[in-house]
């Protein structure tokens, strides 16, 4: 008897305890080993896919100054900071920015490192283009630093341990941009074409649209910051020339390389035709004007990767069931920039009434690109509530009676003269619109899903992909660099008529600094480019001294029993030199000690 | 259930009996004489027992007559008796009040109340028997002081309570859902377990509660230095078998949510709101949303109004609860078997939130051979429950929240036919109209089925030759599954149109989401106690192995619907089939000893340690060792103070101890280990948001998945906190009052913070935490009680409080710019309540005042109207800034006092008992649509801010104000009032990212105190006369009610008090009031 009890107690002590030994070495379901990452190529795909994961890429998910933020709050795209949007936000930085650039830049960095020791495990074209993508990313990082911050600290490779280092020089960090995306451009085989993954001719489109903004930093600044910070921001006059000599040289490879066009695929409807160029552009599609697309997950159903482009842009008259909308709106300031076909411009009066037979016949005239770009008052867009007949978008503030205005305060109203009230009681006299009652009757339609149910939109289940780089800018970027780099103006004049053409706009005869800079705004309207144009070109101090943007109310008269479109001025918006640069955050000049000892205490001009 | 009777009485009656020797009988009474039934008689040290009969008579064999009896019953003072050779005994048991020497359930064992050093507070079973809510958390609340319990919602089946003692948690507030990063840790049967174990088990099948609170709880290491909740479960007793049968039936109501503004007053204020804005905001005059006319017919009731929050939640639902205990045995095996049943109703108008629980358990010990015991505890539960789902999956979301943004003016269905929900008009609501969401039809459903096992097995060896020593051998295995089925239905809201209903397509498309969870546990624990007296001298002694293994798993699939009559994943369409899972393990082994002295009862001491390795940590960091040591003082048991014959006992204890926490490396796990995370969690560039990048959509085949770049952190170690408590016991005149006190600290250090003083930015590694930051967290508690028999009236009155408070003594910042910005920004050395604000000297009476006032608005004033709130300018430069805040309360995630009350009494067959619970010290802002009328938009302000400042004629901007108690509705410049809650104590180390709380300013800041009636019971016992001849032992009739009555500052009557500002918002479910009858009947 006691023989078993002794039994059973060496037996429960010796299976719990020598089964237990190693228990505490509990390993873990998600590390990878360096060697399990890079000998595989699908390791090395997984690393690249982080890496163009976090490569500041200013597409739908910029918003007040943060990548990846959900907009709900309000309309702070980037449109919004310049005259693009009807909005009144200024531009901003978020603070969180530098530090997480510089932890792109240091996986960037750990892969350039890491990834000879397994040049054995692939062919040496494998490895010069992997080199080549990592080069690319690595200058897109540098060119996001330096666009926000002008010079930072320097690294091209992986810090060991923590080491303060001083900002560099501004240009410093341009060449390191310009060597890095040289080495890409020599190094990605022209035959190497992944969506999604930087080729030859995305490294060259890059090229040209960083140098262009370096080059006309050193071209336009009059801040006086190279002077006062000994040359942390700001670009000399030697470099700038190389610069713009770069920039030319980049666009020029991309045109002469021949392996682009401009999209063209709806020749019979332009307006379509532009629109759909930033449609079309997703994994799979054909675009001849495709360089370089961030791809969004489009068969995404768990919401990785996605945006929510459609949910708050959408006019009310069709916006998603979850609500927002109406939080991208064209200011009459961009309208305006918008030529008719013949080449004639169109600006109002200011509170001056125009009578139109139509909501719509004020805008009928205008080239193909505001039709592609734009939602205008009284052109239908997308299919609306189930049916199959688009939906008429219409901005209609109130009526005018008896040369009285009356402003309507809510949708889908009628007037009756009689009681001189709103009602939603049908009568011939329509009182207010189906989309805002504001002053601003217009809105995005460029990168919006003109397929998708809206009954679908939500937060976060937009998958329509964003087209980074693309021959159209490649074209305007080589007309600015030659116009700027004095090789005439014919290059330039030729290269902004086939925009010209492509949107059935008059051809140029001639072209000034003037007319470059207007083709931007209008060809790169919502991409989030126009407001760095105003950065490099230091004209936001001159442009924004209490500048009227401008919005437009549209009344149905009742004694003319037309249209009445009524220019009014909207927000008043004020820049100073300052902001040509956010400041280094208070937490980086805080922990980094070298910054301190620099001019200005490490902080940019005006801080 | 007759079936099962059968079975089980079968099951008991086949119990040997084995021979017996000496038998002993005897009577067991109370102080009156009454026979206390069913008290449970044992030979000391022994294995056998019986139980008292109707009578209080007992037979019980011993194994000779020198033997000694324990007796015991519960709410009286336990025995003990030597027989001295009697065969005939009469036990007289006193009531507990006056129990010295009750034993208590402290770590790893029982010791008496009187010898006990560190600070442990119990709960008596039966206390936690007059529960009549799900979630048994409730029923603690109150009860000892320390233990700070907030219900958090009444949501069925959700057990939505949080727990913490001596606010030794660590909160981390997001806003909305707050986690606890870190509470007690909660020992069932001996086995760390969780608090959901806990939170679910049925009150009948508990014996007892303790919670330890000072450094005592070392021994438990893991996470003990939060404190330790010990729960024991029932065992049976030798003797007849006993059947105890319960039912409660009742109502249960709605709790507090905010009285919205009718569609009369929502009108007004709306039109208001846009006047003021045009005056403020300078823009032309337009026509008002809402003409004369129109509130006119509202307010006469010719234009109906809809309210809400009766569309959307009912009133009130009702609830049962069943439970049967069988309970007997022999002297060589006793069993203990329970069945429970808990149903309730939520509060949604739905017709399918509801909750089920059935708990199951057998508890057997049984003698296998001499000096062998076995005890079994198996114990079994099961939730079932479901809710309606909704486009959030939130149904807290959509109880508060949205239903808030939902305008009285607006209908619940078009043209008011039932059959078509309205589709809301976009110009007055942005939301979506979620009632179908609530109709299992329309919407769809959440269902969740979670079932949880838990097993322990003890074997006790009493060592022959070694006197008081034996040997324990325990193995646990734990097993919890849960499976939820979510469908989500799109379904159509419907507008009129030209005579037509014309639909809009909500929550498209309709999809299905199947999650399974699964996790075991399991346990070793190889031991030996010794227990021995030598004169005066007691000693014991434990030695403990213990091994706990932890893995749980989860698979999830989803799919979208083409057509969704058919709900499973097989009926998707295949492209749209997805499925996640992972899985993960950790395990701990430790190495305990303790050692127990007392001499005379007089002189105490305790010392102990754990010595344990967490799977958590770099094998050169795994292992921690956690000693602790108290001694206590009996002076009472002096003899200069035995004469002084109206003091019991009085008593001085102190404790201090080391104690760990791994809970910060199991959030970084593993973080010692180099390498690459695969998938990568998120984008460096887009962190935490909804659309977060796993990677990067490359060629046509989808996203490739990225990998994570982490950094090491290989010294990652324990949180190390060091406990102290000082404690004083004392009974006077026979118990008629009682007295403890006890002031505690708690220092810990190694919290977790990210290196931003050392590391600049430019490294680009995500700034690894590290063992950092340090806090401390102090304060006091007192229990008084008073105990006395006023002829056959027995009462009882225990009133206990607690104070606790904690600060920063190190958090890891970067240096202050300036003075300023060091008061208003610097967390070292500050307490973590202290809330900053502006400070409000009155409202503007006019705009000549407005006019001459220090700027607030920053546009010269003039979008202030009067009414509005004025400011102190406390720097004095004629602008109302954040220079101008100043700390104006505190406040944060919890009150700095909690309080209790209990009162019982007892007059002939009646008793009574009631808790009374409250909080103060403690301050509350309410945001976002709460703090403001109108901060949506298209939301409806509580009905409170009707009392506003307004103009005599709504339609004249020129006529004269009124005032009332809150500023006029409608936008401003710069806003002053809404307060945000900060990192509250979380510590998430990025100084850049953080704020104190900041409350807005002293005018909405309102004072949290509250009490409340938290429980009642009245209960009747039927005269034994009657019962006797129907073969019933006893049959009590109650009735019990929760949450009855509450008295709060009148400025709080928005939401229920007990939300604390963990539920700031208020968007939450609502909390319940409920009444209940039951009977227990014993057989």
């Amino acid at each position: 008897m006691k023989n078993i009890k002794t039994l059973i107690l060496i037996a429960v002590l010796a299976g719990s305890t020598s089964c237990r030994k190693n228990m505490l070495d509990v390993k873990p379901t998600n590390l990878l080993t360096q060697d399990a990452l890079f000998s595989t190529s699908a390791g090395v795909d997984a690393a690249f896919a982080q890496l163009y994961a976090d490569i500041p890429v200013e597409d739908y998910n910029f918003c007040n100054g943060s990548f990846g933020g959900f907009p709900g709050s309000g309309n702070q795209y980037s449109a919004n900071w310049g005259d693009e949007a009807y909005d009144s936000s200024n531009y901003t930085m978020d603070a969180n920015v530098f530090d997480r650039l510089y932890q792109s830049l240091r996986n960037v960095n750990v892969v350039i490192q890491q990834l000879p020791a397994y040049a054995s495990n692939y062919s040496t074209t494998q490895m010069a283009t992997w080199q080549g993508e990592a080069r690319f990313i690595r200058a897109y990082i540098y060119f996001g630093l330096v666009k926000y911050y002008g010079g930072v600290p320097l690294l091209t490779t992986p810090q060991e341990k923590p080491t303060a280092l001083p900002r560099a020089k501004e240009v410093e960090i341009w060449d390191q941009v310009k060597t890095d995306l040289d080495f890409a451009a020599a190094n990605i085989p022209e035959t190497y074409n992944i969506y999604g993954r930087a080729t030859k001719w995305a490294a060259l489109a890059l090229e040209a649209r960083a140098m262009l903004h370096a080059g006309s930093i050193g071209l336009f600044d009059d801040t006086g910051n190279l002077q006062q910070t000994g040359g942390i921001n700001g670009v000399d006059a030697t470099h700038a020339q190389t610069y713009m000599q770069a920039a030319y040289d980049a666009a020029n490879a991309v045109i002469t390389g021949n392996k682009f066009s401009l999209y063209n695929k709806y020749p019979s409807d332009l307006q379509k035709n532009f629109q759909y160029l930033f449609y079309d552009c997703k994994p799979g599609d054909v675009n001849t004007e495709a360089i370089f697309a961030k791809g969004f997950d489009i068969n995404s159903t768990t919401g990785n990767q996605t945006h929510s482009q459609d949910l708050m842009a959408l006019p009310v008259a069709i916006q998603s069931p979850a609500g927002y909308a109406n939080r991208l709106r064209a200011s009459m300031d961009l309208v305006e920039k918008f030529q008719n076909t013949d080449g004639s411009s169109v600006v109002f009066t200011v509170n001056q009434d125009y009578h139109f037979p139509t909501m719509s016949a004020a805008f009928a005239n205008k080239e193909a690109r505001f039709g592609g770009t734009i939602v205008a008052p009284g052109t239908v867009f997308r299919v609306y509530n189930g049916t199959t007949t688009p939906a008429v978008i219409t901005g209609q503030r109130g009526v005018i009676y008896n040369n009285t205005t009356y402003v309507s305060s809510a949708l889908n109203q009628y007037f009756d003269p009689s009681s001189k009230k709103f009602s939603t009681t049908v009568s011939q006299y329509p009182g207010s619109g189906n989309s805002a009652m504001d002053n601003i009757p217009f809105w995005d339609k460029k990168w919006i899903d003109p397929v998708t149910d809206y009954s679908l939109i939500k937060a976060w289940t937009s998958r329509t992909s964003w087209l980074d780089l693309r021959y159209g800018e490649v074209l305007l970027d080589f007309a600015e660099a030659s116009f700027e780099l004095g090789k005439g103006t014919t290059e330039a004049m030729n290269a902004i008529n086939q925009l010209h053409a492509r949107a059935g706009l008059a051809l140029l005869t001639t072209v000034d600094r003037a007319t470059i800079r207007h083709e931007r705004f209008v060809e790169l309207a919502y991409e989030n480019k126009n407001f760095w144009d105003y950065i490099r070109w230091r004209t936001l101090t001159k442009d924004f001294v209490n500048r009227q943007q401008y919005g437009l109310q549209i009344y149905y008269d009742i004694d003319t029993q037309d249209w009445v479109l009524r220019k009014v001025p909207g927000n008043t918006r004020n820049y100073q030199a300052k902001f040509y640069y956010a400041d280094i955050p208070a937490q980086d000049l805080a922990t980094d000690p070298l910054f301190a000892k620099q001019p200005n205490g490490g902080h940019n001009p005006g801080y | 259930m007759r079936r099962f009777l059968f079975i089980f009485l079968v099951y008991c009656a086949s119990f040997k009996l084995y021979a017996q020797t000496p038998a002993v009988s005897g009577k067991v009474v109370d102080q009156s004489g009454q026979p206390l039934v069913g008290a449970i008689i044992k030979v000391t040290g022994g294995t056998g027992g019986t139980s008292a009969d109707i009578n209080g008579i007992f037979k019980l064999n011993v194994p000779n007559l020198q033997a000694h009896l324990t007796v015991s019953y519960v709410g009286y003072i336990t025995q003990e008796i030597a027989l001295d050779g009697r065969r005939e005994i009469t036990v007289t048991l006193s009531d507990a009040a006056l129990n010295l020497n009750e034993a208590v359930v402290v770590a790893y064992g029982t010791q008496k109340r009187t010898s006990v050093t560190g600070a442990v507070g119990t709960v008596a079973a039966a206390e936690i028997r007059k529960n009549s809510v799900s979630d048994i958390t409730n029923t603690i609340t109150g009860r000892t002081p320390g233990v700070r319990i907030t219900q958090l919602s009444a949501q069925p089946g959700k057990f939505d309570s949080s727990i913490d003692i001596r606010g030794f948690a660590t909160y981390q507030n997001d806003g909305i859902t707050p986690s606890a990063v870190g509470g007690p840790l909660f020992v069932i049967d001996g086995i760390p377990r969780s608090q959901a174990d806990f939170a679910r088990l049925d009150p009948n099948e508990i014996e007892s509660f303790s919670v330890l609170k000072d450094a005592t709880a070392a021994i438990y290491g893991l996470q003990a230095a939060n404190g330790v909740i010990l729960v024991t479960t029932r065992k049976g007793a030798a003797g007849k078998l006993k059947v105890d049968y319960n039912f409660q039936l009742g109502v249960a109501r709605r709790g507090k949510i905010p009285q919205l503004s009718n569609a009369a007053e929502y009108t007004t204020l709306f039109d208001e709101k846009q006047f003021n804005d045009n005056v403020s905001g300078r823009q032309d005059p337009f026509t008002p949303m809402y003409s004369q006319q129109q509130i006119a017919d509202y307010t006469s009731g010719k234009l109906p109004s809809t309210d809400w929050t009766a569309v959307i939640f009912k009133q009130q639902n009702f609830q049962e609860q069943h439970s049967l205990t069988l309970n007997g045995g022999s002297d060589k095996i006793q069993y203990f078997t329970s069945l429970g049943y808990f149903q309730e109703g939520g509060f949604l108008n739905s017709n399918i939130e509801q909750s089920k629980k059935y708990n199951f358990r057998q508890n057997v010990t049984a003698t296998i051979l001499k000096g062998l015991t076995l005890e079994a505890n198996l114990g079994f539960n099961d939730v079932v429950y479901t809710t309606p789902n909704t486009a959030s999956g939130n149904i807290g979301a959509l109880a508060g929240r949205t239903t808030w943004r939902y305008a009285p003016v607006l209908s619940p269905y078009s043209n008011n036919d039932p059959n078509y929900p309205a589709k809301f008009d976009p110009a007055v609501s942005q939301q979506q109209n979620l009632l179908p969401a609530l109709s299992r039809d329309l919407g769809g459903y959440d269902d969740n089925n979670s079932r949880r096992f838990t097993s322990v097995f003890n074997l006790n060896y009493v060592v022959p030759f070694v006197k008081g020593l034996t040997a324990r051998g325990a193995f646990a295995y734990d097993n919890n599954y849960s499976l939820d089925q979510t469908f989500n239905r799109a379904f159509n809201t419907y507008a009129l149109t030209g005579g037509a209903q014309v639909p809009t397509l909500n929550n498209a498309p309709s999809t299905f989401t199947e999650r399974f969870d699964e996790s075991i546990k399991n346990d070793v624990q190889l031991g030996l106690n010794y227990q021995r007296s030598f004169g005066k001298h007691n000693i014991s002694a434990l030695a403990l192995y213990e091994s706990v293994y932890n893995a749980s798993d989860y698979t999830q699939v989803y799919t979208q619907y083409a057509l969704d009559a058919i709900q499973t994943i097989d009926a998707g369409i295949p492209s749209t089939v997805k499925g996640g899972g992972n899985k993960g393990s950790n395990a701990n082994i430790s190495y305990v000893g303790k050692v127990n002295y007392d001499y005379a009862g007089k002189y105490l001491a305790e010392g102990g340690f754990r010595y344990q390795g967490s799977s958590y940590f770099s094998p050169d960091h795994r292992y921690g060792f956690f000693p602790y040591g108290s001694v206590g003082y009996r002076i009472s048991e002096e003899p200069f103070m035995k004469s002084i014959k109206w003091i019991d006992n009085l008593k001085v204890r102190a404790s201090y101890g080391k104690l760990g926490d791994d809970v910060a490396a199991a959030q970084g796990f593993p973080s010692f280990l180099t390498g690459y995370s695969y998938p990568a969690s998120g984008s460096t560039l887009a962190p935490g948001a909804g659309g977060s990048s796993i990677g990067t959509v490359f060629g046509t085949g989808g996203i490739t998945k990225g990998v994570g770049f982490t950094s090491v952190v290989p010294d990652l170690t324990w949180y190390v906190s060091k406990t102290t408590d000082i404690g004083l016991e004392a009974s006077f005149l026979n118990g008629l009052l009682t007295f403890e006190g006890d002031v505690f600290r708690r220092d810990r250090a190694g919290l977790l913070a990210g290196q931003i003083s050392s590391i600049p930015g430019n490294f680009g590694a995500l700034l690894p935490k590290i063992n950092l930051n340090s806090d401390r967290t102090q304060g006091y508690e007192i229990t008084l009680g008073h105990h006395n028999k006023i002829g056959e009236f027995v009462y009882n009155i225990s009133a206990n409080m607690g104070f606790s408070r904690s600060q920063w003594l190190h958090y890891e910042e970067t240096a202050p710019s300036d003075p300023y910005n060091n008061y208003r920004t610097k967390f070292s050395g500050r307490y973590f309540d202290q809330i900053f604000g502006y400070v409000v000297t009155g409202q503007f009476q006019n705009y000549q005042e407005i006019y001459t006032a220090p700027i607030q608005d920053g546009t010269g004033n003039r979008t202030i109207l009067p009414g509005d709130w004025k400011y102190e300018d406390l720097n004095g430069d004629g602008i109302i800034d954040q220079r101008d805040q100043k700390v104006i309360a505190n406040g944060g995630n919890r009150p700095l006092v909690y309080f209790g009350t209990t009162i019982d009494f007892q007059y002939k067959n009646f008793d009574f008992s009631a808790l009374i619970q409250g909080a103060t010290n403690y301050h509350i802002t309410y945001q976002d649509q709460l703090g403001r009328p109108f901060y949506f938009a298209d939301s409806n302000p509580a009905e409170l801010y009707y009392d506003r400042w307004h103009r005599s004629n709504l339609f004249d901007v020129n006529s004269p104000w009124i005032p009332g108690r809150f500023p006029s509705t409608g936008a401003r410049q710069n806003f002053k009032d809404i307060g945000y809650t900060g990192i509250g104590n979380g510590g998430s180390g990025n100084a850049a990212n953080t704020v104190f709380l900041q409350y807005g300013n002293t005018g909405n800041v309102f004072d949290g105190t509250y009490a409340r009636l938290k429980q009642l019971q009245i209960g009747y016992t039927l005269p034994k006369k009657i019962l006797s001849r129907l073969h019933i032992s006893r049959f009590r009739v109650f009735a019990t009610g929760y949450n009855l009555y509450t008295v709060n500052s009148k400025a709080l009557n928005f939401v229920d008090p007990e939300y604390t500002d963990t539920r700031a918002y208020g968007y939450n479910y609502p909390l319940v009031r409920n009444y209940n009858i039951g009977a227990q009947l014993t057989f």
